[in-house]
């Protein structure tokens, strides 16, 4: 763990918070359904400027990342605070399966599925 | 019905082969194609009202970030074939979606896991065996 992995994390950390707060404000003001507003979302997302850097630290699949967090939790019956939680253990995934799966596009479905599993465990036995 | 889930499995395979198609002979960006190809399947579908119209966007949703592979990893029809276990997990998982949130992201990841490890077990190129050596 050196500073140049926690800038890496650190952007990460605030463009998948972005993707989600994105996909929640879509849904929330203009009432697309979940899916239309993923898919908005990461489009709007890859219209960030492609740097070295983002390059680097898959922002774009970042934003997407968060917005199929949102998906997943149906994020539209939580509060903000809630939103940074989940986000956090998201990124938390994301950064420790840098390793593996590369280039396989399903990292971001990974990172869905264990803490959908970790939200439903913790809203049934806490 | 039977014409109901036929449209999901559908939906799912063309995603798949339609984003990497996008990617690969098109060229555009992984995520950009993903959403893109996305957003044109929603403005296809918007007019239809159909009970399982909601139900097709998230299988072609998903089905497209199983087609996100790399070229290397599978090819057209290895991901045609992902794409179809993905539909048979998405119509297994639609009773449990509200038990278990993120069953589109699920599916994806199992079917695309599934193929990926298949593909790695079954072309394993075998190892050159050293003789055996002597027992100690």
């Amino acid at each position: 763990m050196t500073w140049k992995h926690l800038e890496i994390l650190l952007l990460k950390f605030f463009f998948l918070l972005g993707g989600c707060y994105l996909c929640f404000f879509l849904q929330a003001r203009w009432e697309l359904t979940a899916i239309t507003s993923a898919a908005l979302t990461g489009f709007i997302g890859t219209l960030l400027p492609e740097s070295r850097k983002i390059e680097k630290s898959h922002v774009h699949a970042s934003v997407l990342g968060g917005a199929l967090l949102a998906v997943g939790f149906r994020v539209v019956q939580f509060d903000p605070e809630q939103i940074l939680w989940i986000s956090l253990c998201g990124v938390g995934i994301y950064f420790f399966l840098r390793m593996f799966f590369v280039n396989m596009g399903l990292r971001i479905g990974i990172i869905a599925l264990i803490s959908g599993v970790l939200a439903y465990g913790a809203r049934r036995w806490l | 019905m039977i014409f109901d889930y036929f449209l999901i499995v559908a939906s799912g395979a063309v995603g798949a082969v339609g984003t990497f198609l996008m990617i690969h002979y098109l060229g555009f960006t992984t995520v950009r194609a993903a959403c893109l190809a996305t957003l044109l399947f929603i403005g296809l579908t918007w007019p239809i009202h159909h009970p399982f119209n909601t139900m097709m966007q998230a299988a072609f949703l998903g089905s497209s970030l199983v087609g996100m592979t790399d070229k290397s990893n599978l090819g057209w029809k290895r991901v045609l074939a992902a794409s179809l276990l993905f539909s048979f997990f998405f119509l297994l998982l639609i009773p449990m979606i509200r038990a278990l949130k993120g069953s589109v992201e699920t599916a994806s990841f199992l079917s695309s896991g599934i193929i990926y490890g298949l593909t790695r077990w079954s072309f394993q190129e075998p190892v050159n065996e050293s003789p055996a050596s002597p027992p100690r």
